[in-house]
């Protein structure tokens, strides 16, 4: 399987570049769910802020590389930051009752609810996401 | 991307909003919120019904505005979000922490019945 790859620097405009190239290329799919798409959306907007912000820490001079395509009946994308990674195996739960009310913490459980599948890499600077088109 | 309109209605700001609600339009609605605060305005109400697209940025920012008002015995109430934007607040169970009505009047009353 061939993937269409963007490289765009750590800027939040060059992100929403991204979304509506992967968007269009959804669209050519065929694919044509409202709630699907909404999915779609918001999972790579929390992927792509979180790279932005947390991963390159909004430094310009760092890089963001996308990596997108149909697999069978799915959609993968690949966003990969150059900072030093997380330990995502670790993140509290932001519905706990002593979260409930904190103003962050929400963008990968929003991913992890609206994608089908979510990996990351060792290091936490890579992710893949896997969304059921067909 | 995000369309502001802000409403006067006695002593509370009925801001309508329409389009997207993420990181920089989240900026824009605070900065508007912030305006009826400043202004006097502690008591909030955002029509949602326009909205297509919410990220954790925008419930940010709405977790941000609604304790700041709460310090100013005010509040933020949110009316009629579609169901796409609805279910972002439930599945974060944020439904439990804002008050969420499906009319003006409800909001204004604060009473869903």
């Amino acid at each position: 399987m061939a993937l269409n790859t963007l490289v765009v620097p750590s800027t939040l405009e060059a992100r929403l570049e991204v979304e509506k190239r992967v968007l269009d290329f959804v669209d050519k799919t065929g694919y044509n769910s409202e709630e699907g798409i909404f999915s779609i959306k918001l999972a790579l907007e929390e992927t792509l802020v979180n790279a932005i912000r947390h991963g390159n820490k909004l430094d310009t001079s760092k890089n963001i590389r996308i990596a997108y395509g149909v697999d069978k009946n799915h959609l993968i994308i690949e966003v990969e930051d150059e900072g030093e990674g997380f330990d995502y195996s670790h993140l509290p739960d932001p519905t706990a009752p002593d979260r409930l009310e904190l103003p962050h913490g929400r963008g990968i459980m929003l991913i992890k609810h609206y994608m089908d599948d979510i990996k990351f890499n060792g290091k936490g600077n890579r992710v893949r996401l896997v969304k059921r088109l067909f | 991307m995000l369309e502001l309109k802000v409403e006067h209605k006695k002593d509370i700001a009925l801001v309508k909003v329409s389009g997207k609600l993420f990181q920089e339009e989240a900026t824009r609605l605070e900065e508007a919120i912030s305006r009826e605060i400043a202004g006097g305005r502690s008591k909030i109400i955002i029509d949602m019904t326009y909205l297509n697209f919410i990220s954790s940025d925008g419930l940010s920012m709405l977790l941000e505005i609604r304790l700041r008002l709460q310090r100013k015995d005010g509040f933020i109430r949110l009316v009629c979000p579609p169901e796409l934007i609805y279910e972002v607040f439930q599945r974060t169970k944020l439904n439990k922490i804002f008050q969420i009505f499906e009319t003006f009047d409800q909001a204004v009353d604060g009473d869903p019945s």
